[in-house]
């Protein structure tokens, strides 16, 4: 068979099959090309070692796996398979979800990874997969919004770390892959957003459950406490006054 | 068992008061939902990924004043219900707690009685036993009966249009619509048992409001407008339509101040007379 079917492609990362609705893999290598002073072009030298992105939306179905928790994780890299292919030194980057009135949660996790892959593409699947509880807007809230903002329309979180690979010579994958500057935001939209923003930041603490429909227990927390790095508000013809808060938090 | 209800068996009230004249019901609401496809399993289950909402159309006669017509404004939610039996024994329900007009058409033609038309757009919970036991107190009673029955006919029925030339020219047919769209705005919850949050926020109407007048007459002098007059200034006319009933009592109004001829028809046929069909729209904005 020439292509393969999505239910044939399971991603796996750290040994664990993810409720992924989509992914996406590449790798890129830096490639310069040589030219001699005669015009000609002598070679393509590599100026960085080959580097790819592993990304992908799921629904949370418990709590955040751990290799999945950008704040918790260490330096250490992770590996995992897509579609038959198998990767290593794999190094979570960011995550990031959106949750808006009555629209499902799909988290966004995207990782770092170095070298190049193996084995070749084969289809797999794990039937076990199938879950029963999957993150929705209908029951997940934020809490400690600014007093004045009565009613929240959506909100975001996010969180990043900074990643740099450090290679020795003669070697095309990094020995190690550092874990700096790690930050978490969050920006919720809402009907009032007063007046938040001093020169300093005025300080926030932002707590967000997410929930499954059907069930009265968190599936995960997320918190993100800092300051109000920015504020702004909107409008459009047909539309609502609608404000905004952004909360930067310095975990790292 | 397994007996029918008749429509003379079925009542629908607004806002606990019957209306009469109905001819036909259709409520109904769709749940908006989405798969859950994962890779490398396939099909897990649905899940919802819109608000809830329903829908309700209404065709009526009209042969006294439309309670429906007054919703056409800013926040104007109002319960419907209709209700069914067989015999003497109530069987059932089918309503709406807060329910929004979102458009209302009439037309009339020379011999008929005026035919209603109106969309509600349902926000909440839709089905059987929404109205509470207060709400639903008088439904079926008397003192739940509608307005008393004073049918229009031709001659209680009067349009007029100087630009057309109504006095000299007959107007044998007309339709006026006037769309109020509604625009739901919804908000997260603020804790998981925060069943609030399911109902929108705010619901409010879309402004500028639309009115779109059809008229058909029967052609004596009329003449036609050049189409490329609207280069120099769009053809604008006053178009007044008033419906009493047979005992003078006004039933329904329509005035539009400096309409927008937007379309013009021209026909005719061996078995009939020659015929001008305008189309006229109002747009009105926000009152304050």
């Amino acid at each position: 068979m020439a292509f393969l079917k999505y239910e044939d492609v399971l991603l796996k990362v750290a040994g664990e099959s993810i409720f992924a609705q989509q992914a996406s893999i590449n790798v890129s290598t830096s490639l310069e090309p040589v030219r001699l002073i005669d015009g000609s072009i002598r070679r393509y030298a590599a100026s960085n070692g080959a580097r790819g992105t592993l990304s992908f939306s799921h629904y949370l179905t418990g709590s955040i796996a751990s290799f999945l928790d950008v704040t918790g994780v260490a330096e250490t890299s992770t590996n995992g398979s897509f579609g038959g292919l198998t990767f290593d030194n794999a190094y979570l980057k960011s995550m990031q979800f959106q949750v808006q009135p009555y629209a499902p949660i799909l988290v966004e996790s995207s990782f770092d990874f170095y070298g190049s892959f193996s084995n070749s593409i084969s289809a797999s699947h794990d039937v076990e997969l199938a879950k029963d509880k999957y993150s929705h807007a209908i029951k997940s809230f934020v809490a400690g919004t600014p007093s004045n903002m009565n009613h929240t329309l959506s909100f975001s979180y996010a969180v990043n770390a900074a990643r740099t690979p450090v290679y020795l010579a003669g070697e095309t994958v990094p020995t190690r892959v550092t874990k700096e500057a790690t930050n978490i935001q969050m920006t919720v939209q809402g009907d009032n957003i007063g007046t938040n923003i001093n020169h300093g930041g005025a300080e926030a603490n932002l707590r967000c459950s997410i929930f499954d429909i059907n069930d009265s227990t968190a599936l995960q927390n997320f918190h993100c406490s800092g300051r109000i790095s920015q504020q702004e508000l909107n409008v459009d013809q047909q539309g609502y006054l609608v404000g905004q808060i952004s909360v930067i938090e310095a975990d790292q | 068992m397994k007996n029918a209800s008749l429509s003379y068996e079925q009542n629908f009230f607004v806002n606990g008061t019957g209306l009469s004249g109905v001819q036909s019901i259709n409520g109904s609401y769709g749940i908006n939902e989405q798969p859950i496809n994962i890779i490398g399993h396939g099909y897990v289950n649905n899940i919802i990924n819109q608000p809830l909402e329903g829908e309700f159309t209404i065709q009526r006669t009209l042969i006294n004043e439309d309670a429906l017509l007054n919703m056409t404004g800013d926040n104007i939610a109002f319960s419907g219900v209709v209700t069914y039996k067989h015999g003497a024994v109530s069987t059932g329900s089918f309503g709406f707690h807060s329910g929004y007009l979102t458009s209302y058409s009439m037309s009339c033609e020379v011999g008929n009685l005026p035919s209603v038309s109106t969309n509600i757009s349902v926000y909440g919970d839709l089905g059987p036993g929404i109205l509470s036991a207060s709400e639903s107190l008088g439904l079926g009673t008397a003192a739940a009966a509608d307005k008393t029955i004073e049918p229009p006919n031709a001659g209680t029925i009067t349009i007029s249009c100087d630009e057309l030339q109504t006095s000299t020219n007959r107007i044998v047919s007309f339709s006026h619509e006037v769309n109020c769209p509604r625009q739901a705005v919804y908000a997260l919850p603020v804790s998981a048992s925060d069943t609030k949050a399911k109902l929108p926020v705010q619901v409010d109407s879309v402004y500028p409001i639309e009115e779109t007048t059809n008229l058909t007459l029967e052609i004596d002098d009329y003449q036609t407008k050049n189409l490329y007059d609207y280069l120099t200034g769009v053809f604008t006319g006053k178009v007044d339509i008033d419906i009493n009933g047979n005992n003078g009592t006004n039933l329904a109004s329509f005035h539009l101040d400096d309409a927008r001829l937007i379309s013009e028809s021209f026909s005719s046929d061996v078995n009939g007379v020659a015929l001008a069909n305008l189309t006229f729209i109002n747009y009105t904005n926000r009152t304050r």
